[in-house]
C-alpha cells in the first residue's frame, strides 16, 4: 500500500535525484572507509550496505530491487561467495518467520482476532479511558504473541470501526496504539523480525526474553500508555463523552455476537506452548541450541496445513509476505559480508576505542545509537548491522545486556519517527486510507520521541540495574564448531588482512555465526 | 386521385413529457392512474377520473397484455379531439393481477369515440413499432423520457463504427447526496433496484460512490470478515439497530470515496475490459468532475447485443 503510493509518487526527475544522490554517497562511504584502515573488499560490503540503508531511506519501494543488486556487486566483486551468502542468510530465521505468517493466517481464518476484538468491545461497563487503555495494552500483547505488523492491522481496524460509530477522527488512538505496539514488539522473540534475528544471534531461548525482556516491556508499556493517554487527554475526554452518549442511548458498538474461538485458541496455545519449551525440547533430544525454537513455528504450520489442506496453498501464497522475508534474506547476506570482510571488526575496534568496556556507557551508547538509527532506518537493518559488532564486543566484554540494549534501542527506537518501524507505516498507511487524514511528521515526532525516550529511559534504568544478575550467554559463536568451509572462507577476501578488526585481535572467519 | 392516407405513427400523439420511467412495482391501476393523471396535466380536456375508471373497466373486461412485458390499456372517451398516449416504464414490472403477470412497457390509449376506427389505427402502428424484441427489451431498460422517446420514434439505431462510452451510457443516472441519510439510500438500493450509485454535490461533482454491499457491509463489521467460516455464528441480528439509527447515518458516512471514473470518449472495447477484469458493475463517465453519465454492465450488455 505505501509501497504502491511511493512507486506512483517519484517524479522521474527525484527518481534520478535520489538514484544519484545514493550512489554518490554509498561509493563515497566506500571510499572514506579506506581511512579506517579497510582495504578493498571491506570498502566494497560497506558501500553496499550503506546503499542498502539509503535505498530503505530513498525507494523503499525498490528496497529488494536494490538489495538484489547489493549481492550481485557482492558477488561478482569477490566481496562474499556463495557458500557464506547461504550462510548469512539466516535461512533458519526467514522459515521461522515464514511459519509464523502461516500460524497467523490460520488464526485470522479460525476467528482468533476475530474474538479478540469482539472481547475487547464487548467489556462490560466500557468507558471510553478503559476503552483505550485495554486497546492499547491488547495490541501490545497480541505483537508478542505474533507480530507488530499483525497485531495493529488488527487493533486498527477495531479503532476505525468504534471511531466510526462514535464519529470522531481516529488518528490519537491509532497513534497510542502504534506506539504501544512497538514497545510490546520486544517482549518476545515473535515481537518483532529483529527479536527473533538478536535471539539466535545472541544465543537467548524464549525464557530468556520472558525472564529479561518481558519485564522491561511491560514496565516501559505502563510508562508509554500512561504517558500517551495524558498527552492526548483532550481526545480521551471527547471518546469518553461520545461513548457515553451512545451507551446511554442503547446504542452498541457492534452487534453482539458469539465468536467460535476455541480452535484457533488451541493453534496459538500449541504453537507457544512449543516456542516457550523449546529450551527443555532441545536438551531431551539433544540439539543445538534455538533449534527446537526455529522449527516450532514450522511443526505447528505443517500440522495446520494438513488439517486445513483446503486452505494451504492459500497460506503460502497470501499469509506470507515474501517480499519482505526475500529483502530480509540478502540485508542479512549483506550484514553477514560485513562480518565476513572484517568490517565489524573493524567497527568494533573503533567502537571500543571510543567508548571503552564499560558497560554502563556502551548500554546507554548502544540503546542510544539504535534507538536514533531505527527512527530513519528500517530497524532490521539496523540491528543486522549492529549485531556482529555486538559479537566482537562480546569478546571482551558481557555481552547480554548490549543485546538486550540493542534491542530496546531498536523496538522503542521505531517510536520515533512515523517511518520509524513497518507498524508505523502499515498503521498511517491505513489511517490515511479509512480516514482520509494524514499525520505530520512533527506531530509524530513530538510524542513519538517523548515516548521512547521514557521507554528507552526506563529499559536503561532496568538493564543498568540488572545487568549485573544477567548470566552471561555461550552464544552460538562460540559454541558453533568452524565450518568446514572455514578453509575456503580463510582464504576469501578480507579476511588475512581484516584491517582494524585486529585491533581486538579477531578473525573474522572463526566467529561466524551458524543459526 | 385521392391521395394515400398518411400511415399513423405513435410520434404523431406521444410527446416525451408523457413518458414515466421508473414506475416501480406498482399494481396496475395505479400505474394506469398515474399516466392518466400525467396526460391529464399536461393535454388535459377529459375528466380524469372518468377516464381512469373506463381503462379499468376495459381491462377487467379483457386484459390489454398483448405480450410478455407490454400492455396497451385503453379506453375511448367522449369529447376527445385527438387521441391521447402515455407509456409508463418500469425496470421491476408493474403487476398486472388479471394476467398475474408483470409488465414493463405500458403504453394508455386514449381515443375519441367519435372516431372509432382511431384505435385500431393507433394499436396498428405501436404494434409495428414494437415489433421487434429487442426494441422492447432496450425501451424496458431505458432510464429516461427522452431516451425511450428517441427509441420510440426513431426505433434502433445502428451501432456507430467507433463505439465510445458515451453511446452507452445512461445520461440521467440515479444519484444520491452526501448529505442524504440511510434511508434514501436504501430507497434508492432497493425500491429503484440500484447496485451502484454515484454520490454527488450541489454543482454535480462526482463526492464517491455507493455500491449495495456497502450497505451490507454497515451492518457487517470488518473483523467478522477476517473469518473464513461464519456458519456456526447463528445469532447476528444486526439490522434492527441499523434501521432504527437510518436518520442518524448520512451516505458520506459509508461512501466510497476513492473511485475512477472514465471519459465518455473512452472506446467502448475499454470499458469491457474493464467489466471482465476489474469486475466493476457500473462506470462513471465524469468531464472535469463533473457526472456525464454512467455505464453499467447490463445496459451495456443490453444495448450491445440486443440491439
Amino acid at each position: 500500500m505505501a509501497e504502491a503510493e511511493e512507486t506512483t509518487g517519484i517524479s522521474a526527475g527525484q527518481f534520478i535525484r535520489r538514484l544519484l544522490l545514493l550512489l554518490g554517497l554509498s561509493v563515497g562511504v566506500g571510499f572514506a572507509s579506506r581511512l579506517l584502515g579497510m582495504e578493498v573488499h571491506q570498502q566494497v560490503a560497506t558501500a553496499v550496505f550503506f546503499s542498502i540503508i539509503l535505498g530503505s531511506l530513498f525507494f523503499w519501494a525498490f528496497r529488494l530491487a536494490i538489495a538484489f543488486l547489493g549481492i550481485g556487486i557482492l558477488i561478482v566483486t569477490n566481496s562474499l561467495n556463495i557458500p557464506h551468502f547461504v550462510e548469512a542468510a539466516a535461512l533458519p530465521v526467514i522459515l521461522f518467520l515464514v511459519g509464523m505468517m502461516i500460524i497467523v493466517g490460520a488464526l485470522r481464518d479460525l476467528g482468533f482476532f476475530t474474538w479478540i476484538v469482539q472481547g475487547i468491545i464487548s467489556i462490560p461497563n466500557i468507558t471510553g479511558r478503559k476503552f483505550v487503555m485495554v486497546t492499547a495494552v491488547a495490541s501490545a500483547l497480541l505483537a508478542c504473541a505474533v507480530d507488530e505488523v499483525t497485531s495493529i492491522i488488527f487493533i486498527a481496524t477495531l479503532i476505525f470501526q468504534v471511531c466510526q460509530r462514535l464519529k470522531l477522527s481516529p488518528t490519537p488512538y491509532i497513534i497510542i496504539c502504534v506506539l504501544c505496539t512497538n514497545v510490546g514488539s520486544a517482549g518476545t522473540m515473535m515481537g518483532n523480525p529483529v527479536g527473533i534475528f538478536i535471539g539466535t544471534q545472541a544465543g537467548f531461548s524464549f525464557e530468556d526474553f520472558i525472564y529479561w525482556a518481558f519485564p522491561i516491556m511491560l514496565v516501559s508499556l505502563a510508562a508509554t500508555v500512561a504517558l500517551t493517554m495524558f498527552w492526548y487527554r483532550r481526545e480521551m475526554d471527547e471518546f469518553q463523552e461520545r461513548l457515553k452518549e451512545r451507551m446511554d442511548r442503547n446504542l452498541s458498538l457492534v452487534p453482539k455476537v458469539k465468536v467460535p474461538y476455541k480452535r484457533s485458541l488451541f493453534v496459538l496455545g500449541f504453537t507457544l506452548v512449543m516456542i516457550a519449551s523449546h529450551h527443555q525440547l532441545e536438551h531431551a533430544f539433544g540439539l543445538g541450541p534455538n533449534s527446537m525454537l526455529l522449527v516450532a513455528p514450522l511443526i505447528c504450520a505443517g500440522v495446520i496445513m494438513i488439517v486445513r489442506r483446503q486452505r494451504a496453498r492459500y497460506y503460502v501464497e497470501h499469509e506470507v509476505d515474501w517480499w519482505t522475508l526475500l529483502f530480509f534474506m540478502l540485508l542479512f547476506a549483506i550484514a553477514g559480508t560485513l562480518e565476513y570482510t572484517g568490517v565489524t571488526g573493524v567497527l568494533a575496534g573503533h567502537f571500543v576505542k571510543v567508548f571503552g568496556h564499560d558497560q554502563r556507557v556502551l548500554i546507554p551508547v548502544i540503546m542510544a545509537t539504535t534507538a536514533i538509527g531505527s527512527a530513519f532506518v528500517d530497524n532490521v537493518v539496523f540491528v543486522a548491522a549492529f549485531a556482529p559488532v555486538i559479537k566482537e564486543l562480546g569478546r571482551t566484554v558481557a555481552a547480554t545486556p548490549l543485546w538486550w540494549a540493542l534491542l530496546f534501542g531498536a523496538c522503542f527506537g521505531g517510536n520515533i519517527t512515523l517511518i520509524g518501524s513497518t507498524a508505523n507505516i502499515v498503521a498511517l498507511g491505513m489511517l490515511e486510507k479509512q480516514s482520509r487524514s494524514t499525520v505530520r511528521f512533527l506531530d509524530w515526532l513530538k510524542i513519538g520521541a517523548l515516548s521512547s525516550l521514557l521507554a528507552c529511559l526506563i529499559a536503561w534504568g532496568m538493564l543498568a540495574a540488572l545487568h549485573s544478575y544477567m548470566p552471561e550467554k555461550s552464544t552460538a559463536v562460540r559454541e558453533a564448531p568452524v565450518p568446514a568451509e572455514a578453509g575456503h572462507a580463510a582464504a576469501a577476501p578480507g579476511t588475512h588482512e581484516s584491517g582494524g578488526g585486529s585491533s581486538i585481535g579477531l578473525d573474522p572467519v572463526a566467529e561466524r555465526v551458524s543459526i | 386521385m385521392a391521395a394515400a392516407a398518411r400511415e399513423i405513427k405513435v410520434s404523431d400523439y406521444l410527446a416525451e413529457g408523457n413518458i414515466l420511467c421508473r414506475m416501480g412495482n406498482i399494481p396496475a391501476h395505479e400505474a394506469v392512474d398515474r399516466l392518466v393523471s400525467l396526460l391529464f396535466m399536461h393535454v388535459g380536456g377529459f375528466d380524469r377520473q372518468g377516464a381512469i375508471d373506463s381503462v379499468m373497466e376495459r381491462e377487467q373486461l379483457d386484459s390489454t397484455v398483448l405480450i410478455e412485458g407490454l400492455a396497451l390499456p385503453h379506453a375511448r372517451m367522449d369529447g376527445l379531439q385527438q387521441p391521447m398516449v402515455a407509456v409508463g416504464l418500469s425496470h421491476e414490472g408493474v403487476y398486472f393481477p388479471e394476467n398475474n403477470e408483470l409488465v414493463r412497457i405500458l403504453i394508455l390509449v386514449l381515443t375519441p369515440k367519435s372516431d372509432p376506427s382511431a384505435y385500431l389505427k393507433l394499436v396498428s402502428a405501436i404494434s409495428k413499432s414494437l415489433s421487434e424484441e429487442s426494441l422492447r427489451l432496450r425501451l424496458g431498460l431505458c432510464d429516461t423520457p427522452s431516451e425511450a422517446y428517441a427509441l420510440l420514434t426513431a426505433g434502433v439505431r445502428g451501432i456507430p463504427a467507433h463505439l465510445v462510452a458515451r453511446d452507452l451510457m445512461n445520461a440521467q443516472p440515479v444519484t444520491v447526496r452526501e448529505e442524504d441519510d440511510l434511508a434514501t439510500a436504501i430507497s434508492a438500493f432497493c425500491v429503484q433496484r440500484q447496485m451502484d450509485i454515484p454520490v454527488v454535490d450541489e454543482t454535480g461533482d462526482i463526492r464517491g460512490v455507493l455500491a449495495i454491499e456497502d450497505l451490507l457491509h454497515l451492518s457487517l463489521p470488518e473483523h467478522f470478515l477476517w473469518m473464513e467460516d461464519l456458519t456456526p455464528i447463528v445469532n447476528f441480528q444486526p439490522f434492527a439497530e441499523l434501521l432504527r439509527k437510518d436518520h442518524e447515518t448520512k451516505v458520506a458516512d459509508f461512501m466510497r470515496d476513492r473511485f475512477t471514473t472514465m471519459d465518455p470518449e473512452t472506446p467502448a472495447i475499454q470499458l469491457a475490459k474493464d467489466f471482465l477484469k476489474s469486475g466493476v458493475r457500473q462506470i462513471m463517465l465524469a468531464e472535469n468532475d463533473k457526472l456525464i453519465g454512467v455505464v453499467n454492465v447490463q445496459n451495456f450488455v443490453a444495448q450491445l447485443f440486443w440491439a
